[in-house]
């Protein structure tokens, strides 16, 4: 995960000298304009009149068959197992997928953030415990800590009922989230300890301003570009992650993300393309915008340090 | 070798504190506190069958006495026992551990194979229509999870053109040679993919940097020619950040690994992992969590401690951070 | 404390009930989605959006697919060949394998565990119980006694001969530990003359088994276990049949006392002995040399030399791998993988169609309100298009059902009282009626596991109940906690997807329905998960268990499906199915002998398994 956000930023490339500028707009122009469209068909599904409801189900006289219609004016991008229509689900899916990234990425934007700060900023022996816990969540690989979390998660809901409200949605933002702290720590650490000596934050420090003071008023609005950056990269590999995890029998049931979507039709691929096909174009395009705009980002705020 | 001691003491707090992390976060929520015998045993058992393997493993003393008891039975090579399916956990592993070397291998090596000639023509021709296309499909492998990759590959080469094998079998090389390559071909090429896609784009962009800083700069004016700056200074310059890259995605092959091996139905350590944190089979999560951890630690610190003797400033550069 | 004893006896149970035939549908990485995509033109008159339900006329109806066992199976085979191997795929592992008393047997363990386990009697297709490693199996004059007879000269593949101390001393171990003592409770229990205690200090509790020679003894029952009153059990034989039934040798079972990781290597006195076995990945058997039995020609049993049993956990995996050529046959429940092999001449399907689970939505009728009420049930029960159901979540060749009895069954019925027809108008109607005693919205839950086909079912049932007004939420409940909120009742069990109730008896099932076993919710353990207590089922149970008069057993079976179904205690929707995909080299499928010349039924007590003895590969 890390290195995937250090590969886009690698890309940098430090090339103001002789830059393929039209490749690259056309690149994070797409993503940007993709990205408009689905949010604003995905927030406006249910008014949107070409879209269909969630359950709405197009039979053939009268009988629901699975996968009755291929793409077409019908069904737009053809009907699932169950008759439903690909298209609306898709849209649907891109609510849920898109509120499971981005809680996730907020949750390891918070954490993961607010330790990279401090870390960088107080230095010593707080440092050192950040980097022992970043280190520690590091040392695991990341689907291995996601499924303990998760299948941990279920078997804590059972014995503490308290806990009974947290739904598998939850459950499995929180637990991207988590995952997505230590990369997020580390970006920000790095960023910090370059800030913390910039005039700037030495001219406030000297004229005897608080450290919370220092940290909010000074360090964080200039941690912005690199933290939007690293989010915005994140959150595509945070939707990759997803459907992995459904994959492995640990997705989101309903509303369907599109992890949920392509692993329910992936092996009737010879039967209905579309049912696999459309989802994961969905899916592919939404990663690729992303990326294609941390790349944007990345180059555009220079932060390459961050990633190593 | 300050720094390496340095290194190895922050290996060894990050081992004890994932491992004994582990330990915890499983016995969190067991039926019955300090009861975890009977979760292991499937819920099947009788009292006393239960308070005999709470014995025998000290399950009911306080976790520290416990994580003491299976570390040091650990360091004398015995992982525990998997009371669910009556097997040692060493017995369990013995044949799964191959699978996962050889995914891990191949497609480590594959994905360098690929990706360094890539990149670094890449960078030589920079912003020609090679460099694009390879942008444009390094970008796209990034962004293909195997969830979308590995669908159509089956389809393709095995329902389509009938190739290869729906599930691989775990053949090795010396029984046959090319039964081992027909059966690891598919999902070492899953793995590979996106793996190549990181690794030349990290090449591109470092090389890129490095072929203007000023010694190649200054190579380049001497008279070097430019396929020797290119191959011996421009890479052995940048083959830090692509070491250190190999290392941190030692971890990703192992998430990789456990979802091809599902797709192909190979029985390796991810299987492994994935069927006993499912089934809470606690000795075989544990230990098998702490090879893995350890394996991918080790192997970051065996590239950093390399590069530190290969090159001194590292060790600098590093100790300051 | 007491508690914390309570709740870990809880967690016992939980794997018993496995053992002892209950699949969750929801079990397994199942691949159950709807197949058939028409051809058929088309031509709209309707295609308003966003609506929840749009109908589209067709020119040509679309043919239903009609399933049918593939004649080349039945043809008649030329004689069988000794030699060669083959490969054969399950879907899941057992847990605790291979110790009789312990593992928990699924359809898959049966599978493998009686190629090396045998047991005391089997099924023939006659439906009767034939003595197998038995020589006779003999009740007394009310069938409170039953004297077992033990076949002379079968000894176990380790040396050890097969005599009543043998067989006693599995049965023991077998019908006391907790996951078969569910089903043999009606055997009368005794202090252990032995003098072994349990860990409280008190007497060890054995069945009531005496020896009569070296080769016979008789086991005795008793209600309840209690020994002073026998209770009269005709059909007691059925149980040898099941995993109860089957031997392992004793010697072995003494070496994994001490070392448990001798249960892999398990000894039994089967057509083939044990070579390998990595958990959840293969189990290699091979020939056994000195096996007690020939074919009726003479030829010495078995026929194939080696046998591999992989886990495949996706059987749309395993369909792939037996079309590739990875593996040579497989059984599989899911109606959509069986329909994908319908009429294909190269992998021909061997179908087991009766006797088989039903799958059904079952209710707690603790839960109060609607659950409660007969007419909110049966109103959920007629909203539901089965048909529709099977056809996209079934590969559309299962039966609809209108009980939990499936075809073949004792008390099975083409007409029980209950019409599966979908019956929106009716079900509107008791609704409404119920509306008048009960004002307001209608509010029902239904939990599944998180399994792709069963989030497809439940999204389709909330669509159906929301025709009639019923307000559904749908919850996704963890596989391994699916079956404990079950048996204890727990406050998010109201409505559960499952599939349950194979056999070929009713008595089989008795422990399901029986009002003795259904404690109150939060109360402690009922394996009468939906909390039946009903005067009329429970007169017929025991009947259908007591009654000398086969034909009086009979109508009393007739009467609890006719009682369930009136009732509507639960919402029925369809018969499992098993089929049996194989390559066409192997022949030899479903023509197991038992010892007497019979053949034996396959896929009793578990559906799908079939025997392996029989099994030869045509070279030609």
């Amino acid at each position: 995960m890390t290195t995937a956000i250090a590969a886009t930023e690698a890309t940098r490339d430090a090339e103001k000298v002789k830059p393929a500028r039209k490749q690259r707009h056309l690149g994070w122009m797409f993503g940007t304009a993709w990205l408009v469209v689905l949010s604003v068909c995905a927030l406006f599904a249910n008014q949107l009149p070409f879209i269909r409801t969630y359950d709405a189900k197009i039979k053939i006289a009268g009988k629901a068959k699975g996968y009755n219609f291929g793409p077409g004016w019908t069904a737009w991008l053809g009907t699932d197992n169950s008759s439903h229509d690909v298209f609306a689900r898709c849209i649907y899916g891109a609510r849920q997928t898109l509120i499971i990234g981005i809680g996730a990425t907020i949750i390891g934007l918070t954490v993961g953030g607010l330790l990279g700060v401090i870390a960088g900023y107080y230095r010593g022996w707080v440092d050192r415990v950040v980097s022992v816990i970043v280190d520690c969540l590091l040392a695991m690989p990341a689907l291995l800590l996601a499924l303990l979390l998760i299948q941990r998660t279920d078997q804590i809901k059972e014995t503490i009922t308290a806990l009974g409200w947290l739904t598998r949605t939850e459950e499995i933002t929180v637990t991207l989230g988590v995952l997505a702290i230590a990369p997020f720590a580390r970006i920000v650490r790095a960023q910090t300890l370059g800030l913390r000596e910039r005039d700037f934050v030495l001219a406030a420090r000297s004229l005897g301003a608080k450290s919370q003071r220092v940290i909010w008023r000074e360090i964080m609005p200039n941690l912005v570009p690199a933290m939007v950056t690293v989010a915005v990269t994140g959150l595509g590999i945070l939707i990759a992650a997803e459907g992995t995890l459904a994959f492995l029998g640990l997705g989101v049931p309903r509303p369907q993300t599109w992890g949920t979507m392509i692993d329910a039709a992936r092996d009737d691929l010879s039967k209905a393309w579309w049912a696999t096909m459309f989802p994961c174009l969905f899916l592919f395009l939404t990663v690729l915008s992303f990326n294609f705009i941390g790349d944007h980002l990345a180059r555009k705020f220079d932060i390459r340090e961050a990633a190593v | 070798m300050r720094y390496f001691l340095q290194r190895l003491l922050q290996f060894a707090i990050v081992f004890f504190l994932v491992t004994f992390g582990v330990m915890v976060f499983m016995r969190i929520g067991m039926n019955k506190p300090g009861d975890p015998a009977r979760t292991m045993l499937g819920g099947l058992v009788p009292d006393d069958k239960a308070a005999a393997v709470n014995k025998q493993y000290h399950l009911n003393d306080n976790l520290f006495s416990q994580y003491f008891f299976w570390l040091t039975k650990m360091f004398r090579g015995d992982f525990g026992i998997s009371v669910q399916q009556n097997v040692t956990v060493a017995n369990y592993m013995k044949g799964r551990v191959l699978v996962t070397f050889f995914l891990g291998f191949y497609s480590l090596l594959w994905a360098l194979i690929i990706a360094v000639p890539v990149a670094v023509y890449q960078a030589y021709r920079r912003d020609s229509n090679f460099d694009r296309a390879g942008n444009l499909f390094s970008f796209l492998f990034v962004s293909l999870p195997a969830l979308v990759l590995a669908p159509f590959i089956i389809q393709l080469f095995v329902i389509r053109l009938g190739w290869f094998p729906r599930i691989s079998e775990k053949v090795m090389p010396w029984q046959d040679l090319g039964a081992h390559f027909k059966n690891f071909f598919l999902p070492v090429l899953v793995l590979t993919l996106p793996l190549a896609a990181i690794f030349s784009r990290l090449l591109r962009a470092d090389i890129v940097q490095t072929l203007q800083s000023d010694f190649i700069t200054l190579a380049s004016a001497k008279g070097v020619p430019p396929s020797r700056v290119l191959w011996t200074h421009a890479l052995r310059n940048s083959l830090f950040s692509l070491l250190s890259s190999v290392g941190v995605q030692l971890g990703a092959i192992v998430g990789g690994a456990l979802v091809v091996e599902q797709y192909f139905t190979m029985k390796g350590m991810g299987a492994l992992l994935l069927t006993s944190i499912l089934s809470k089979d606690l000795f075989v999560v544990q230990s098998v969590t702490a090879i893995v951890v350890a394996v991918v630690s080790l192997a970051n610190l065996l590239i950093d401690l390399l590069y530190a003797v290969i090159d001194p400033r590292i060790r600098h550069a590093r100790a300051l951070t | 404390m007491v508690r914390n004893r309570q709740r870990s006896r809880n967690r016992i149970i939980v794997a018993a009930v496995l053992s002892l035939g209950l699949i969750a549908a929801s079990c397994g990485k199942k691949n159950d989605s709807g197949t058939i995509a028409t051809n058929a033109t088309i031509g709209e008159t309707a295609t308003s959006a966003a609506t929840t339900e749009e109908t589209i006329a067709v020119d040509t109806s679309v043919g239903d697919t009609t399933p049918a066992t593939n004649p080349a199976t039945t043809t008649p085979a030329p004689k069988p060949v000794p030699g060669g191997e083959i490969t054969v795929s399950g879907e899941a592992e057992v847990g605790n394998a291979w110790v009789p008393a312990a593992m928990q047997c699924d359809e898959y363990c049966h599978e493998r565990a009686r190629t090396f386990f045998e047991p005391i009697a089997q099924f023939g297709v006659d439906n009767k119980v034939h003595p197998y490693l038995a020589e006779s199996i003999t009740p007394n004059a009310d069938a409170t006694q039953w004297t077992i007879k033990v076949r002379p000269g079968i000894s176990f593949t380790d040396g050890t001969p097969l005599n009543a101390d043998a067989m006693i001393e599995n049965l023991q171990r077998t019908g006391t530990y907790i996951l078969i003592a569910a089903q043999v409770a009606d055997l009368a229990k005794i202090d252990d003359p032995g003098g072994a205690t349990n860990q409280d200090g008190s007497a060890k509790q054995v069945l009531k088994i005496e020896k009569g020679d070296d080769m016979t003894f008789t086991i005795f029952t008793g209600e309840g276990g209690d020994a002073s009153k026998p209770l009269p059990w005709p059909g007691f034989d059925v149980v040898l049949t099941s995993q109860f039934g089957l031997m392992a040798s004793p010697t072995w079972l003494k070496a994994v006392d001490t070392d448990p990781t001798k249960a892999t290597q398990p000894v039994g006195t089967g057509p083939f002995i044990v070579q390998s076995y990595a958990p959840h990945d293969a189990l290699v058997v091979t020939r056994n040399p000195s096996y007690w039995r020939k074919d009726k020609d003479g030829v010495q049993l078995p026929y194939l030399d080696k046998i591999t049993f992989k886990v495949i956990e996706d059987a749309k995996t395993a369909e792939g791998a037996l079309r590739s050529g990875d593996i040579d046959i497989f059984s599989e429940s899911s109606g959509t993988i069986i329909s994908d092999f319908e009429g294909d001449p190269e992998f021909p399907t061997l179908l087991q169609k009766e006797f088989g689970e039903s799958n059904y939505f079952i209710i707690d009728l603790d839960k109060p309100g609607p659950y409660q009420d007969a007419r909110v049930r049966c109103a959920l029960s007629m909203a539901i298009d089965r048909q529709e159901l099977i056809d996209l979540t079934q590969g559309g060749i299962l039966q609809v059902a209108n009980g939990l009895f499936s075809p073949g069954q004792e008390g099975y019925l083409d007409d029980n009282g209950f019409s599966p027809d979908q019956d929106i108008e009716g079900a509107k109607a008791l609704i409404a009626d119920y509306q008048k005693d009960h004002p307001g919205q209608i509010q029902v839950t239904y939990g599944h596991t998180a399994d792709r086909i069963n989030a497809q079912r439940a999204e389709l049932i909330k669509g159906y109940w929301a025709a009639i007004g019923v307000d559904t939420t749908i919850e996704v409940i963890p596989q391994e906690t699916f079956i404990t909120n079950m048996l204890l009742g727990a406050p998010n069990f109201f409505i559960y997807d499952i599939r349950l109730h194979s056999g070929i008896k009713i008595d089989q099932n008795n422990f399901w329905w029986n009002s003795r076993s259904a404690t109150k919710d939060g109360e402690g353990i009922a394996l009468n998960f939906a909390r039946i207590r009903d005067p009329i089922v429970d007169s017929n149970l025991a009947i259908a268990r007591s009654d000398p008069d086969p034909a009086k057993r009979q109508a009393a079976a007739e009467a609890v499906n006719r009682q369930m179904a009136k009732e509507c205690y639960q919402i029925p929707y369809s018969h499992t199915l098993w089929g049996t995909m194989h390559k066409t080299a192997i022949q030899g499928l479903g023509e197991a002998t038992l010892p007497d010349g019979t053949v034996a039924r396959d896929g009793t007590d578990f559906g799908g398994w079939f025997s392996t003895s029989s099994l030869w590969l045509d070279k030609g």
